[in-house]
């Protein structure tokens, strides 16, 4: 009897042991099984973001965020350094966007995006100027006279969520995390008016762009001015809007004006080339070769006269019966 | 019958060790199989963004045609001489790979045109480099109007890419 309960305790101790070996072995295959198709989803997420990213510039269209679905919720992770930009899906797949200019948050959870593109032209085409956000995105534009003649001058696709206050005004209670708000004033925004904002709109991400002298001030969290530069053109402006981290607008800016300097340098040496080419003695490259060096060397936002001299000259070329530069 | 019931015991345990052998390899088999089929889909999806790279190349405003700034759906010949010395000086970006272009039509000598020969010539090199020993090379070509600037004619012209791997 004694044997009989040792034989029957053993079963039991046998079978529990040899259960649990086989639900290991089916818990364990669970996760791994759960893991590769994550890799799997991410990868596929980074082909619909490559996919998208060719759509918009073949088409130079906006997409909402039912032509950009991703199929699931993603994290992605946007890094920007001096010669390369990463996005980085839920921590896992890394996806080169280095080719491209994007403006988008640095942290970003989300279903699907709303992405505009926009031609950088300064004077002449430079690159194409990509931006993405969340559908959620509202954006709370405040401005002077000046400021709404620029804000109507941006030509903001209707996909993108905008409300327009004229100064002062208080601005409606908003909890989201999604909620972004930019001043297009000539003047920087008050401490009372920052305060205010941080009152109705907590999580929001205040920016101050001055029309005139396009500049862009992004405020921290205790309203401080952290972060001051003068950009080149309003597509570059306009990548502050879609940008919620100082320090990544900063790298994208000077990005974008690598891609200027190559641009101008490249058409320098063509102005340099096209003597070789043309018997016609009035065609004279060597002072458009030239502004376009000093071009390149000047502060971009400050360059309006230069700019608007290379203008001319090109014109001129074309006037004289002259192959034109750019 | 203790002994018979030993033998049982013995031989549960051992079709128990075959079958959690069997299941271990088939979850095995199945985990790899599942691991390479995301790495043939990853080097598929690169494949194809190689492939794309020909369609957006054109478009770089280093080699696109323009006009009083707008752009033109031509590439500029004389711009590809100019801009290949920046290609050139960037072999971290597009390594191991030749991008040429072609004139088809009107045929012309296919001698390869550099700085100090613009005329008479039909090849232009973007960026070559060419590893010392070629394993795979993947090649994707596309059609595509060329601008030559000497003559103030769009031709008929040809985009290689290559890539080697060594």
């Amino acid at each position: 009897m004694q044997k009989r309960g040792q034989g029957e305790q053993f079963n039991w101790v046998f079978v529990l042991i040899a259960g649990a070996i086989v639900l290991a072995f089916f818990t364990v295959f669970t996760f791994q099984y759960i893991q590769l198709q994550e890799k799997r989803q991410n990868l596929r997420v980074a082909q619909t973001l490559g996919e998208n990213i060719r759509l918009l510039e073949s088409t130079e269209q906006a997409l909402d965020a039912d032509a950009f679905p991703l199929g699931g919720g993603f994290q992605f992770r946007y890094e920007c350094a001096a010669d390369h930009s990463f996005l980085t899906i839920n921590n896992d797949y890394t996806q080169d966007v280095s080719d491209h200019l994007l403006f988008m948050p640095k942290l970003i959870s989300t279903t699907a995006f709303r992405a505009w593109i926009a031609a950088w032209q300064y004077p002449y085409y430079i690159t194409h100027i990509l931006y993405f956000e969340h559908p959620d995105t509202h954006h709370y534009f405040i401005v002077d006279p000046v400021g709404q003649s620029f804000v109507t001058n941006l030509h903001l696709p209707r996909i993108f969520t905008a409300t327009t206050f004229q100064r002062p005004s208080s601005l409606p209670a908003d909890q989201t995390i999604h909620a972004r708000v930019t001043f297009f004033t000539q003047t920087p925004p008050t401490a009372p008016e920052l305060a205010a904002i941080t009152q109705t709109i907590p999580h929001a991400t205040i920016i101050h762009i001055q029309p005139i002298k396009d500049e862009v001030t992004f405020y921290d969290q205790n309203n401080d001015p952290v972060f001051h530069q003068s950009v080149a053109g309003k597509e570059l402006l306009l990548g502050a809007l879609f940008s919620d981290d100082p320090d990544q607008y900063g790298c994208l800016i000077n990005r974008s004006l690598s891609a200027f300097d190559r641009t101008t340098r490249i058409y320098s040496e063509k102005a340099k080339l096209l003597p070789h080419l043309s018997q016609n003695p009035d065609c004279t490259y060597q002072t458009i070769h030239h502004s376009l060096l000093n071009y390149r060397q000047q502060p971009l936002h400050s360059s309006s006269s230069l700019r608007q001299s290379l203008e001319d000259q090109n014109r001129d070329l074309s006037g004289k019966g002259c192959q034109v530069v750019f | 019958m203790n002994s018979k019931a030993q033998l049982q015991t013995q031989e549960t345990i051992l079709v128990l060790f075959i079958v959690v052998v069997i299941i271990l390899l088939g979850i095995a088999f199945f985990l790899r199989y599942q691991r390479q089929s995301i790495l043939d889909e990853r080097t598929t999806y690169e494949r194809t963004q190689f492939q794309h790279m020909i369609l957006t190349l054109p478009e770089d405003a280093a080699v696109r045609c323009s006009r009083f700034g707008q752009k033109e759906n031509c590439v500029d010949t004389l711009k590809i001489l100019a801009a290949a010395p920046f290609f050139q000086n960037d072999p971290d970006r597009y390594g191991t790979m030749n991008i040429t272009f072609t004139q088809l039509y009107p045929a012309v000598p296919s001698v390869s045109c550099t700085t100090g020969t613009l005329t008479d010539c039909g090849v232009w090199t973007l960026y070559t480099q060419r590893p010392e020993h070629i394993r795979t090379t993947l090649k994707t070509v596309t059609p595509l109007s060329l601008y030559r600037p000497e003559s103030d004619h769009y031709v008929l012209g040809l985009l290689t890419i290559e890539r080697y791997t060594s």
